[in-house]
């Protein structure tokens, strides 16, 4: 099966997994609130309320657009009477059960910062190597 | 590799997430989103992949919403701007026409609804030739 445009993209490098991961958490996480007050039957005036924040707030993070605190998401759960249980799975299983392709690097990982490090820097880049497993 | 489709955004269990191909073989949407910043293109592909994975019920209305009549669309932001993805839904497939900065919390302009419902029937026309010459064997 050919590759898809995001898996094309998280493929390419470390950076670009490392972006879309966070990404991803993000919209998993607001969708995750999203479910929970639509359980509770909360709307966002509502769920406000309960925080003691405003109802933009309460959108922005809907939106996934704040970097919400583990505290903060605990606050959040509670109050819409949820705990939220965290759990890992090897990211590119997970990726490749997600598109089913067959064909995923079997990894994609930042070497640890070399001795070109500073000059790497200084022409722009990221100071990171990368080393993609065939 | 020169070989691999490009209008396949994203595919997961339960939708596939494509760009529209246009008549003339251009896909405005990818075009879009490969012109973006990191950041927000990672958003978007995000997006697709929650989608693909898990349905339009799982995506905030924050993320993803109906507009007018057949065209939804994704949403993002650019700092403060506010981007748009107009897309289609076709069996379990979601297709994207284009993108466009949205001009502040006004409504969409008219052109845009135009052109996405423009690309939209170029979309069905070719589906239908294409369904019609596969019953016609």
């Amino acid at each position: 099966m050919a590759k898809t445009h995001l898996t094309e993209y998280v493929t390419q490098n470390y950076e670009n997994l490392r972006g879309f991961q966070q990404e991803r958490l993000l919209v998993e996480v607001a969708s995750l609130i999203d479910q929970a007050m639509k359980d509770k039957m909360v709307n966002r005036t509502q769920l406000a309320e309960l925080l003691g924040v405003t109802k933009g707030r309460v959108t922005q993070c809907l939106g996934g657009e704040r970097n919400l605190t583990l505290r903060t998401l605990a606050d959040i759960f509670t109050a819409l009477g949820k705990s939220l249980l965290l759990q890992t799975e090897d990211v590119w299983a997970s990726l490749a059960d997600w598109e089913s392709i067959p064909n995923l690097p079997a990894e994609i990982k930042p070497a640890r910062p070399t001795t070109t490090y500073s000059s790497n820097i200084a022409d722009g880049g990221d100071g990171y190597e990368y080393s993609i497993a065939a | 590799m020169s070989d691999q489709p490009k209008h396949i955004a994203a595919v997961g269990k339960l939708r596939t997430v494509e760009y529209a191909v246009r008549d003339d073989e251009t896909m405005p949407a990818r075009e879009y989103i490969d012109g973006l910043p990191k950041n927000v293109k990672e958003r978007f592909l995000a997006l697709f992949g929650h989608m693909a994975q898990n349905g339009e019920g799982r995506l905030t209305d924050v993320m993803f919403c109906r507009e007018r009549g057949e065209i939804y669309t994704f949403k993002g932001k650019d700092n403060k701007i506010r981007l748009r993805l107009p897309c289609f839904k076709l069996g379990n497939r979601w297709i994207i026409t284009h993108g466009f900065p949205k001009p502040g919390k006004s409504k969409w302009p008219e052109e845009q609804f135009k052109l996405a419902n423009e690309i939209r029937e170029e979309v069905l026309v070719r589906e239908r030739k294409a369904s019609c010459n596969t019953k016609g064997r």
